[in-house]
């Protein structure tokens, strides 16, 4: 590809980048430790574009005699899937440039928390502390769906006795009827690597639409339905359950 | 680091060699002054052809203007979760590709290459092991190393310490391994362990060369493959051309991955992922053919939750070593008899320590 097109191709690149991090969309790929990167990193490539751009334009005007718009020897014996004026394997920057800008690609959601998850070892140690006080000005404790997971399955509940808990996440359907889950993902490093944690919520109300959001406050209860969920899964007994907006963040 | 690099950028050098350099770097085709009398037809104007910026305006503005239309048809979950994926790992790579860009680019326009030929013992025993470290400090994609070491071997240094550099730089340099600790936040000993094997495969083959190696074997390409452009010049050039090459890579790797996650049902990937021996080769074979940049192959080796540590470690240590681009690279570089030798070596090398180390420490 041309060198224009090449400089082009990347401050498009920086453009998008900086969309997505200017603002919260960023916290559907990547953690919200990433954002002054990502802000960098965009106003670099754009800089670059930029730069590059204006970089040819002088050397075409200068190298009279020579042709204009190459930026390697014609005769490169290099083999590597250059074309005369540039690596082709470049064209495929358009993709993420498009998926930011038209697709507009959402948080991952009942698809994926669906798909299920590899089966995680329990760690070589673990020590669960006593919960936390409830919350201000209510009678719960708000935790992440992924903590809670963790003292069920690998403690038992123990610490979770006799404690109104609070789970924020996306609502996915049981297959039963019974129910439903409440669901967050959790992220290591990006999207890419997002492992979903559910927990059966036992309630006699009708699930809310799948990928909404609730806040469901209840206590631990041992899996009624361990059998159809697997003994993995572990469940709460709603009290209440609050329709809730999504939040910036998705993974948790 | 660019692939424009090989000789030296001090313009007493370049006034020299421009002389005879000049009617090679000429096109083809074209035959100078008096063949343009000769025949007067080569002044008609070509036929108007679509180059890449009109096709890219015209992708942009079909694009924008029927947004709305393929956000309906791009609406089922399945797609929209592989375009979340997708999107992920470009996004949280793209940054460490810039950090290595930039550096390796500045390496290529304001550090003159004799600096390396300096900076290494002579005995060839003992230059390989600096060589190998010496990548440590020089953060560059695999496509700049490739001239880098065809450029010390021109310059008299020893081919084995030549080739560790050429595997340890783009392995074991600072923003590879930042990078690699950020994709596995949870596992900081996949950091040590990929420095400890990838370092350890560098200079491995550049002992086993030494041992084995004939000169026969490698002929760097006789001229250098300079420009004649002043440092900022190179500067913008080469940071331009290296980040479409490596940003092309990526999103190859970022739509694999996100092919693996949504596509491959979880059966198959489970069933590969359980064996230890075919996983190893699975994400070795991966590696080769992805080719993706070694400060982004750690984003791609971490959505690998299914696969074993040890597969995974073996996904970073050779992607950086062997793989499609890098062996067309080196066999425009050195020759094909050096690349037909040299990467199925360096693969089984790499395996056979991803495992050792693998084994040790993770």
């Amino acid at each position: 590809m041309r060198a224009e097109a090449q400089s082009l191709m990347l401050f498009l690149l920086g453009g998008a980048l900086l969309r997505i991090s200017l603002g919260d969309v960023y916290l559907r790929y990547v953690k919200e430790s990433m954002q002054p990167f990502l802000m960098a990193s965009g106003a670099v490539l754009i800089l670059l574009g930029i730069a590059a751009f204006v970089t040819d334009l002088r050397r075409q005007q200068h190298a009279s005699g020579l042709p204009a718009d190459r930026d390697l020897p014609a005769a490169a014996p290099l083999g590597d899937g250059h074309t005369q004026h540039g690596p082709r394997v470049a064209w495929l920057l358009l993709l993420p440039v498009l998926a930011i800008f038209i697709v507009a690609p959402p948080p991952l959601g009942s698809y994926a928390a669906e798909r299920g998850a590899p089966e995680l070892a329990e760690p070589e140690s673990s020590n669960y502390r006593d919960l936390p006080p409830d919350d201000e000005g209510v009678d719960h404790v708000t935790l992440a769906v992924y903590e809670y997971w963790q003292r069920v399955v690998w403690d038992d509940g123990q610490s979770l006795g006799g404690r109104s808990i609070g789970l924020l996440g996306f609502v996915t359907p049981a297959e039963d009827g019974n129910g439903y889950f409440v669901n967050r993902m959790r992220i290591a490093c990006c999207a890419a690597d997002a492992l979903p944690f559910s927990i059966r919520v036992v309630t006699d109300q009708p699930a809310p639409p799948t990928d909404s959001w609730v806040f469901v406050v209840g206590s631990y209860v041992p899996n009624p339905y361990a059998a159809e969920d697997g003994e993995r899964t572990p469940a709460i007994d709603a009290e209440e359950i609050i329709p809730a907006a999504a939040p910036a963040n998705p993974y948790g | 680091m660019s692939v424009q690099e090989g000789g030296d950028y001090r313009p007493s050098a370049r006034a020299r060699l421009s002389p005879t350099l000049a009617p090679e770097t000429r096109e083809p085709g074209s035959r100078g002054p008096r063949a343009r009398h000769a025949r007067p037809e080569q002044r008609r104007e070509p036929p108007w052809r679509p180059t890449g910026i009109e096709v890219l305006g015209a992708v942009l503005v079909i694009g924008i203007l029927g947004r709305s239309h393929f956000s309906d048809l791009l609406s089922s979950p399945a797609v929209q979760t592989w375009a979340t994926i997708f999107t992920a790992i470009c996004v949280q790579a793209v940054p460490f590709l810039v950090m290595g860009v930039l550096i390796s680019a500045s390496i290529a326009a304001f550090v003159p290459a004799s600096f390396f030929t300096r900076a290494l013992p002579r005995r060839p025993a003992a230059a390989v092991p600096v060589a190998g470290v010496a990548g440590a400090l020089l953060p560059g994609c695999e496509c700049g190393a490739v001239p880098v070491a065809g450029g010390l071997v021109r310059r008299g240094v020893a081919p084995a310490a030549a080739l560790a550099f050429l595997l340890s730089s783009p392995a074991i340099n600072p923003i590879v391994l930042v990078a690699t600790a950020v994709a596995f936040p949870d596992n900081p000993e996949v950091v040590l362990a990929r420095f400890v094997a990838s370092l350890g495969v560098a200079v491995i083959m550049g002992w086993l060369w030494m041992r084995f190696g004939k000169g026969e074997w490698m002929r760097p390409s006789a001229r250098p493959v300079t420009e004649g452009m002043p440092p900022w010049q190179t500067f913008w050039t080469s940071a331009r051309h290296d980040f479409a090459h490596a940003g092309g890579f990526l999103v190859v790797g970022g739509m694999t991955a996100a092919t693996l996650n949504v596509v491959v049902p979880r059966s198959v990937l489970d069933a590969v992922a359980d064996s230890p021996w075919l996983s190893i080769l699975a994400l070795a074979l991966l590696a080769v053919l992805l080719a993706i940049c070694s400060e982004a192959d750690a984003f791609v080796a971490a959505s690998l939750s299914q696969f074993s540590l040890t597969s995974r470690l073996a996904f970073m240590v050779i992607g950086p070593t062997v793989d499609v681009k890098l062996i067309a690279l080196q066999a425009g570089t050195f020759g094909r008899g050096f690349a037909v030798r040299f990467a199925p070596a360096t693969f089984v090398v790499g395996i056979v320590v991803s495992v050792l180390v693998g084994t040790w420490l993770l």
